[in-house]
């Protein structure tokens, strides 16, 4: 009976979208009534996600959950559209931090309660107690050390710039990174390295020369390192990035020492949510101990909370960039909007284009 | 102990305490209102400043309105942490108001409250409400004046006000701050000085209680003008206690006096009698004894007359009355006595309706003795057993007011020129004492008019006789 039910409600709600995957509530003799569906939209990798989801409905096994993997502009585009409808996902957790705090800014956020627990939270990462930062990831220069020798290795974009510059018969078509048209944390790195260096103009420039290959996400420019079709990757998302680069020597990678950018995801529960108390609960779990522990552990995302330990958290990441260079921390405030202009946007668009297309002209 | 209701100290307390209360709400309003302006103040210069950053990169590029919106303008509204911020720009070249970019639902000022604000190219500030938030606005205004783009461009930023209100909220708070203090020194302060300022009671209080119980001397402690009332008052109440304690003693010890003779006398005619064995000297004792008694007991009924009449002239309860007819009932009142006496008793009236503010009851007394005097004492060789009363007009006086008289006249032998004032003082000393009795009568009627406002004047007359005349201020009509 309780399968049959279940069944109806996952058809419903994956009737929404593909790429959606369901955990039942595991409290197996629950009453049916007692279940509640928690919905979230996220733009981070389901299988990284999945020690969390798993450990959190060990916590409330009443609790099913539907976890709805997007890249950063769909998941942004498809809940604007569910909120005009009126109702929403319970949580939405992004990387692209400009989207999340325009949507916050926009007024699409319920307040959360923070109790004394989130004292430890640093004060960039969260904003009007509605949009919170939960980890600390760092965009790095990813390479494949077999094609590469370690002396080659740009330390910084300058390096890098001159590398592409020096070698560009070598590296066509053999360096990737985001397509900031498409990528809603490419753009978000983009749009900071332009606002921090002057370097940007030039580095696009080269490249542009080189035809790079423009991804829409990390673990494909990552699985494309491994497989030997790229030399690097700029701007590699860099929690994705030391997961795999852990057990694989096809891919190594670098903070370059010039900045490092450093990114936090963001999550927040929206005031239209079907199940706004499930948002907050699992809201709670990611700020946790216990979830930003995991975080590190399993999820390799780099959890924010000072005391989590491993070599993958705030403070290992602290530890290992002490003698690189500065980490530029993204904050969490309205000042992400700029790029998220309509002119501002479309102009940087435009620019970013005509740029990339010289390519062909020189091909 | 006395019922008391309320404290004054608490009282003055708590009236300048409220003083302050509302004192220092009032001041609380206004550092809030103030508070809320320099908020203001403070983070509109915020928000012009992000505005004019922003308008710096409106340019005009081949005949084409370009905007980019600089990082540092939205950077420096991020220094509001936790507000929201909004903005947008409006083209109105061909005055179609077109949105360029940013938001389109944001709540805008009319045109004329646009062009009616000072300075007139100035920044105009406004407060909204958008998406149930309160925010403060800025709009800034610019004329393009290049080849091809000529109009008015119009730059919104917005922002919410929690800041504005979180730095309003503090400084109020430390206004409140003050003004409690303020409020609490105050209020000791009152405490204190409440306490202080009533302090000449409690030395007025101290004198009254290290006094002996006879001791009806006026208070001297030196007092502020506002109690000096008051202790006036018990100076003049105790002055009254003390006169009534010196009349009382007084009486006491005439009435002593005046008793202690009749009765050894008494005693002495009954010593003899009881001793003599002959019935005609025996008789003879009795009678002396009853004359004794007699008198003896007209003695103690005038004294005790007396001090009735004495109370009463403390407690004259003066209303308008008609002379003429109070007279009158009197001496209804009195005929059977002048009847028993043979005596012939008339009333004659010149001075017509006259009207009086007095005590009936003093006046009937005053007439009564006066009357009872000329029976008893006026018939001893009179030229003929008559007593007259009259009521006439006298002369006008110095003040050019003619006075009410009362006359009771006999025909008897008259008073000795040198007792005729001597008589109205109380128990008249010597010869007068022995022919005419205690004398008591008058010295009552001396006190009366006296309290009544009048004057007694004793005449004889010039056939013989007295002439005892009562004058009075008629009422004015």
């Amino acid at each position: 009976m309780q399968q049959i039910i279940m069944g109806i409600w996952l058809g419903l709600v994956c009737s929404a979208s593909a790429l959606a995957a369901f955990y039942p509530a595991v409290q197996a003799d629950a009453e049916p009534d007692s279940i509640r569906p928690l919905q979230i939209f996220s733009s981070t990798d389901e299988q990284v996600m999945l020690p969390l989801l798993q450990d959190f409905q060990q916590q409330y096994p009443t609790i099913a959950i539907e976890y709805v993997d997007l890249n950063s502009v769909p998941l942004f585009e498809r809940f604007l559209a569910e909120a005009a409808e009126g109702q929403t996902a319970d949580l939405l957790i992004s990387s692209a931090m400009d989207l999340q705090i325009k949507l916050v800014n926009d007024g699409y956020a319920a307040t959360h309660e923070m109790g004394a627990e989130l004292a430890w939270l640093p004060e960039w990462a969260q904003w009007r107690s509605e949009a919170f930062g939960f980890t600390y990831e760092p965009a790095v220069l990813a390479y494949n050390p077999q094609l590469l020798s370690a002396d080659e290795v740009p330390q910084s974009r300058f390096e890098l710039i001159e590398l592409l510059r020096q070698q560009q018969p070598r590296f066509r078509g053999r360096v990737g990174t985001y397509d900031i048209t498409r990528s809603g944390l490419g753009y978000l790195f983009a749009s900071q390295d332009a606002q921090q260096a002057s370097t940007w103009g030039r580095l696009t420039e080269n490249l542009s020369r080189v035809s790079a290959r423009l991804y829409e996400n990390t673990s494909s420019m990552l699985q494309a390192i491994q497989s030997g079709e790229l030399l690097l990757a700029y701007n590699v998302l860099g929690s994705y990035a030391f997961t795999h680069a852990q057990d694989n020597a096809q891919l190594a990678l670098i903070l370059p020492t010039d900045y490092t950018l450093v990114m936090s995801r963001i999550a927040f529960v929206p005031k239209q949510a079907r199940q706004r108390e499930n948002g907050h609960l699992f809201l709670n779990y990611l700020l946790s101990r216990r979830g930003q522990q995991l975080l590190a552990d399993s999820a390799h995302l780099y959890p924010l909370h000072p005391d989590t330990k491993g070599q993958a958290t705030y403070s290992g990441l602290q530890q290992s960039v002490k003698d690189r260079g500065p980490l530029k921390q993204i904050k969490l405030e309205p000042a992400l909007l700029t790029y998220q202009d309509y002119l501002k946007k479309k102009h940087f668009f435009e620019e970013w284009n005509e740029i990339m297309s010289w390519r062909n002209d020189t091909e | 102990m006395l019922m008391h209701r309320g404290s004054l100290r608490i009282r003055l307390a708590l009236m300048l305490g409220l003083v302050l209360l509302c004192g220092g709400g009032l001041l609380l309003l206004l550092a809030h209102n103030f508070a809320g302006q320099a908020a203001d103040k403070a983070y509109d210069r915020l928000l012009e400043s992000a505005a004019l950053t922003a308008m710096e990169n409106l340019t005009v590029r081949e005949q084409q309105l370009s905007f980019e919106l600089p990082y540092a303008s939205l950077a420096t509204l991020s220094l509001a942490k936790n507000d929201r911020v909004v903005y947008s720009l409006i083209d109105d070249l061909q005055h179609t108001q077109k949105v360029l970019t940013g938001y389109a639902d944001t709540p805008w000022p009319t045109l004329a409250e646009m062009q009616a604000r000072q300075p007139p190219s100035g920044p105009y500030f406004y407060s909204a409400d958008y998406q149930q938030e309160s925010f403060r606005f800025v709009v800034l205004e610019r004329e393009l004046l290049e080849s091809g783009v000529q109009g008015k461009v119009w730059l919104q930023m917005g922002q919410s006000e929690l800041a504005r209100q979180e730095l309003a909220g503090d400084l109020t708070l430390k206004a409140l701050l003050g003004i409690v203090g303020l409020i609490l020194l105050g209020g000791v302060f009152v405490w204190l000085a409440a306490g202080r300022s009533l302090r000449p009671l409690l030395a007025v209080e101290a004198e009254l209680l290290q006094r002996k119980p006879t001791e009806l001397k006026p208070l001297t402690t030196r007092v502020p003008q506002e109690i000096s009332h008051l202790v006036e008052a018990i100076n003049r109440f105790m002055g009254r206690l003390q006169r009534n304690q010196d009349r009382n003693h007084a009486f006491i010890a005439e009435a002593a006096h005046q008793l202690r003779t009749p009765l050894a006398s008494l005693q002495a005619q009954a010593e003899l009698g009881s001793e003599t064995t002959a019935l005609a000297e025996f008789r003879d004792r009795s009678q002396r004894i009853l004359r004794n008694a007699q008198e003896t007991n007209n003695r103690i009924n005038q004294l005790l007359n007396y001090a009735t009449l004495a109370h009463r002239a403390d407690v004259l309860i003066p209303e308008s009355v008609d002379l003429a007819a109070v007279v009158a009932a009197c001496l209804g009142d009195m005929g059977s006595l002048a009847l028993r006496e043979r005596v012939e008793l008339s009333f004659d009236n010149q001075a017509g309706d006259v009207r009086l503010t007095a005590d009936t009851e003093a006046l009937c007394e005053l007439l009564r003795n006066l009357v009872d005097n000329a029976l008893k004492y006026g018939q001893n060789g009179a030229a003929k057993r008559a007593v007259h009363v009259s009521l006439f007009l006298s002369v006008a006086n110095v003040d050019g007011q003619p006075q009410v008289v009362l006359q009771v006249r006999d025909y008897g032998p008259g008073l000795p020129v040198e007792l005729l004032t001597e008589v109205t003082r109380r128990f008249g000393r010597g010869e007068f004492r022995q022919s005419v009795g205690s004398g008591l009568g008058l010295a009552i009627v001396e006190q009366l008019i006296h309290a009544m406002g009048g004057r007694l004047v004793l005449e004889n007359g010039v056939q013989g006789g007295l002439k005892a005349r009562l004058l009075f201020a008629p009422e004015p009509s």
